[in-house]
């Protein structure tokens, strides 16, 4: 009977590590969509592929060992196998296990065969188990499962032909149940559940019995339900896990001693210990870790620069072009002006973000990151962090916005949390133009090898980690109830990064970043363009008429009439009022409303400091002006005939852009990744806070 | 009895039993089952992570973690 309609969904699930992922990249390729499960910050990634005229929907599960979920990772693919996941409705499921370490895959296999599933396993890295001296026989294993198995090395596209055929087909089997659910509970127990959870499959309805308490995305009533019947019957989840672990364990092992042949005893996993002989070296090991961050950092910072200036260039052209191309008036304005600068705000992150994860991807594909995480956890303990905290944290010294994108592999989620929440004070690359600005004031360029520029700089890098890994402690005492991750880590074989694997990555990446935080980045910088373009329009009038029109038309006069216009239209606008009624609370920082525009317009980018002040200040923000800008600032006056930028107020400015949440791009990814307006409120004000406070007692100090 | 992070490297050690709290059964779940053999390959310093080989495979585990798993040592070092 014809009724398909619908695709089938194959979920394709497998213990990390196992090339899982490479074999849905070789799958779906380009076609992957990264949605969301409601309520969960972890990424729903489906992918779509057409064999042979049938189309099959592909979703890639999470790295999992178990069904039992004691992460959010593992919580999402208990959710989907057990049902519980609206709109998640799996038809079958490909397992994929590492053929030279088939016990824990078959815990996994059975468990999902145990479930009701129509299921295959795809047994993955089989050159593998041949080096290791493995034999297994695949027709004797597919007759104690009762599913079919295929045999493959996905990085080198064996064997992927079988998975093709075998989705198009639909050719999976409900396999032979490991275990029955009365032998682990009592059948008048399981008849129960079964009957609250509405599930057909038994050992479903126990699944969910076990981990019910842990939920919360399921319906009151029935958690309810389940937790009396769990009470009134002494029903223990820990227990029944335990039991169902020996007992599973137990009869895998029956099946691998029938299927599974080993050779003479070969030394194991041998190259890459030799390697981790190097690279987990206590010295060496600290000494190559140090120097692939030096390049990962070299990368992010230098490499992105040129087409980062490239986006920077198309897009003052294209705004500049659309000006001239529309007839004058605010729409166009609002394109050329708001729209535009908005979303080249957010399109220049992308050389960057692109970047980090190419590189990230090729650490994670070849193995070293897990070896990164083991070198590393000493020295991040003590701050409540641990080893997978530091690739975002210096990645943060590039840009905040890839570090927090980059927290997701860190599975415990206070962890992460204080990870994200501390990466923003790493000094990003946009503080960079605006320290250059600043200590400029503060030291007559002098060209030695140390000069105290430099210095300066340094000073100012340092504190920006002393902040974060401070602030760090202070998270993890204020936490001290949640539960801390622990670190137990796989170091996976070493192995060549499939380029096609690293290629996605970066795409799939920089999609996100564009599609879902730009939407956030966008409306914030319109709406700032309004505030900063916008006044009262009496005072607007009366700001542009206060300016002298030239009486000799040069270019050069006539240009000089611009910027002096768009100073005054700035300061009289309601981002220029707003500056102002600030100042009573900035003038104990040193700060006048000058600076106060610049602050408000600093939200939208940190570097925006350096063109609103060159505004302010009436000249052009090129490169080539930053000498005349810090000229400029040097003769600026302050309200009393003194020197404006004296070093306490240059100081006082310093520190508070090195700690200031002056990101929206920050706060918007955080909003993302946490889906919560909770923690990108509370570091804006956190961090707004101990800046102000940081200033306060600088600029009180040092005048 | 001894815990697995008393092994000194390159020595095997067998499994005798788990903590039966949350992490243990969960060491439990990734291999770590009273029976096997598992063989302390390297230390981080300073009171760092410690990475066993397990059957085919090499787990880091915190010195809490490695705690959690009671082992009879082998009489020599590998």
């Amino acid at each position: 009977m014809e009724e398909k309609q619908e695709p089938k969904l194959v979920a394709l699930a497998g213990v990390p590590n196992v090339g899982k992922t490479t074999i849905f990249n070789q799958l779906t390729g380009l076609n992957q969509k990264v949605g969301n499960y409601p309520g969960i910050t972890v990424d729903k990634v489906t992918g779509k592929l057409t064999v042979k005229g049938s189309k099959v929907e592909l979703v890639d599960l999470p790295g999992t060992y178990n069904i039992f979920p004691r992460s959010e990772d593992e919580r999402v693919v208990a959710r989907v196998l057990c049902g519980l996941q609206p709109k998640t409705q799996v038809d079958a499921v490909l397992v994929v296990a590492d053929m030279s370490n088939l016990e824990r895959g078959l815990f996994l296999t059975t468990q999902i065969i145990d479930l009701g599933y129509p299921t295959a396993l795809v047994l993955n890295m089989a050159d593998q188990a041949e080096k290791d001296g493995l034999k297994i026989n695949k027709t004797l294993l597919e007759r104690y499962l009762g599913i079919p198995v295929i045999a493959t090395v996905a990085d080198k596209r064996v064997g992927m032909d079988s998975v093709k055929s075998l989705l198009s087909s639909g050719d999976f089997k409900v396999g032979k149940p490991l275990l029955q659910p009365t032998d682990l509970a009592d059948s008048e127990f399981i008849d129960k559940i079964v009957e609250i959870t509405g599930q057909s499959n038994p050992f479903r309805a126990l699944q969910i019995m076990k981990f019910i308490g842990k939920e919360r995305g399921v319906e009151r009533e029935l958690k309810d339900r389940l937790l009396s019947l769990g009470d009134s019957s002494k029903f223990k989840p820990e227990v029944a896990q335990l039991e169902e672990t020996k007992l599973r364990y137990q009869k895998i092992r029956e099946i691998l001693s029938k299927c599974v042949k080993s050779e003479a005893q070969q030394e194991k996993v041998n190259y890459t210990k030799k390697i981790d002989k190097v690279l987990l070296h206590p010295i060496w090991g600290m000494v190559i870790f140090l120097g692939l961050l030096f390049l990962v950092f070299q990368a992010v910072f230098a490499w992105a620069e040129a087409p980062m200036n490239a986006i920077d260039q198309a897009f003052a052209w294209l705004s500049h072009t659309t000006a001239n191309a529309l007839p004058p008036g605010a729409l166009t304005d609002l394109v050329s002006q708001g729209i535009i600068p908005g979303l080249g705000g957010i399109v220049i992150f992308v050389p960057q973000i692109a970047l980090l994860f190419a590189f990230l991807a090729l650490l994670e594909a070849s193995g070293y990151m897990a070896r990164a995480v083991f070198i590393t956890d000493r020295i991040m303990r003590p701050f409540g962090l641990n080893g997978r905290s530091v690739v975002p944290l210096i990645s943060g010294f590039a840009c905040a916005i890839p570090a927090i994108m980059a927290t997701r592999s860190i599975a415990n989620k206070k962890d992460r949390l204080i990870t994200i929440f501390v990466t923003p004070f790493m000094s990003c690359s946009a503080r960079l133009p605006v320290y250059i600005v600043l200590v400029g004031l503060l030291f007559d360029a002098n060209t030695n090898f140390f000069n105290s520029a430099g210095t300066a700089m340094f000073f100012l890098y340092i504190l920006g980690i002393v902040a974060a890994l401070a602030s760090a402690w202070a998270m993890k005492v204020l936490m001290k109830n949640e539960p801390s991750g622990g670190l137990v880590l796989e170091l996976p074989r070493y192995k060549w990064p499939v380029p096609k694997s690293v290629l996605l990555t970066m795409y799939e990446k920089s999609k996100a970043f564009v599609f879902e935080a730009g939407k956030v980045i966008l409306l914030i910088s319109i709406v700032l363009w309004v505030l900063a373009s916008y006044g009262p329009s009496d005072e607007m009038a009366a700001a542009e008429a206060s300016v002298e029109v030239p009486e000799v038309k040069t270019a050069e006069n006539l240009a000089e009439y611009e910027y002096q216009v768009s100073a005054k239209k700035l300061e009289s606008s309601y981002a220029g009022l707003f500056g102002k009624s600030l100042e009573p609370v900035l003038k104990p920082l040193g700060f006048d409303w000058k600076i106060g525009i610049a602050l408000v317009c600093s939200f939208a980018a940190r570097e925006v400091f350096v063109s609103t002040v060159a505004t302010l200040y009436s000249i052009g923000d090129d490169d080539e002006d930053m000498q005349t800008l810090q000229e400029m600032m040097a003769k600026e006056r302050n309200s009393e005939g003194g020197k404006m930028f004296t070093p306490a107020v240059v100081w006082s400015l310093l520190i508070f852009y090195a700690f200031a949440m002056q990101c929206m791009s920050t706060l918007a990814v955080v909003y993302k990744e946490t889906k919560s307006w909770k923690w990108p409120t509370a570091m804006l004000v956190y961090m707004t806070a101990l800046a102000y406070l940081a200033s306060f007692l600088a600029y009180q100090i040092l005048s | 009895m001894n815990t697995a992070d008393t092994i000194n490297p390159h020595q095997s050690a067998e499994i005798v039993d788990l903590d039966s709290g949350d992490t243990g059964q969960r060491l439990g779940e990734l291999g770590f089952w009273p029976g096997k053999s598992i063989e302390l390959l390297s230390s981080a310093p300073f009171g760092g992570p410690l990475a066993f080989q397990i059957d085919n495979t090499i787990v880091a585990l915190r010195r809490d973690e490695a705690r959690l798993i009671r082992v009879k040592l082998s009489s020599s070092a590998a």
